[in-house]
């Protein structure tokens, strides 16, 4: 089930290069699964942000604001989009 | 490293998620031991490039945009807010009486306000914050 999801972004990454066994290997090594409940967090509230996140399936929501203030979405993340601490892209 | 209000950026789950999570630092490392990530890193900086442009163009105004462009380019704010007026003609109900410095021009840029001073800056930040470039 977990290799369905690195083929998964390998395929995805194939949109800007094929990557060759060897990185292939080094790349699938460096990323974990991670599964999150609904409503739960991929980053939580005062982390730092050190995640390069790809999202296999479900949905993320990528928002500011403390939690005693009003959140401010950025962007939706589906299936197939990688977030980075700096943006998020389909 | 990152602005404060990148910090408070989170990400919730609105339905349940499967994810691939890397550290940042261990993803970093990759571009010393291929040659082939140096390709895929260019190319997701110029994909991100192109869709943080369209998101902005969705999520901000013009003035907020040229806001941006200011603090990426190390432009002081009271530069972008008097070239923002002569741009725009107006300020939108946004106070620039007392702006806040985010840096500066390596050279000494200027901007003429609307009512004919002329904007100077100084090369140094402090002095920026302390309002010496506001207009002298």
């Amino acid at each position: 089930m977990e290799d369905a999801n690195y083929e998964q972004m390998r395929n995805a990454l194939a949109r800007w290069v094929e990557l060759p066994e060897d990185a292939w290997l080094l790349m699938k090594h460096v990323f974990r699964v991670s599964r999150i409940p609904r409503l739960g967090f991929a980053l939580k509230p005062g982390d730092k942000p050190s995640l390069v996140v790809f999202v296999c399936s479900g949905l993320l929501r990528y928002f500011s604001g403390g939690l005693s203030q009003k959140p401010v979405t950025k962007v939706f993340l589906s299936e197939n989009m990688f977030i980075s601490p700096v943006v998020g892209v389909p | 490293m990152f602005p404060e209000r990148q910090r408070r950026l989170r990400h919730p789950a609105l339905e349940p998620t499967v994810a691939l999570v890397a550290d940042v630092a261990e993803f970093n490392a990759l571009y010393d031991q291929h040659p082939i990530f140096d390709r895929l890193g260019r190319k997701l900086s110029t994909w991100w490039q192109e869709q943080n442009r369209t998101l902005t163009f969705q999520k901000q105004d013009a003035m907020e945009r040229y806001q941006s462009f200011a603090q990426q380019n190390r432009i002081c704010s009271a530069s972008a807010a008097n070239s923002y007026r002569i741009l725009f003609g107006h300020h939108r109900g946004v106070s620039f009486e007392n702006p806040t410095a985010i840096g500066y021009a390596p050279a000494v840029t200027s901007a003429r306000t609307p009512r004919g001073t002329q904007h100077a800056h100084r090369p140094d930040a402090s002095l920026c914050e302390a309002g010496f470039c506001r207009s002298i």
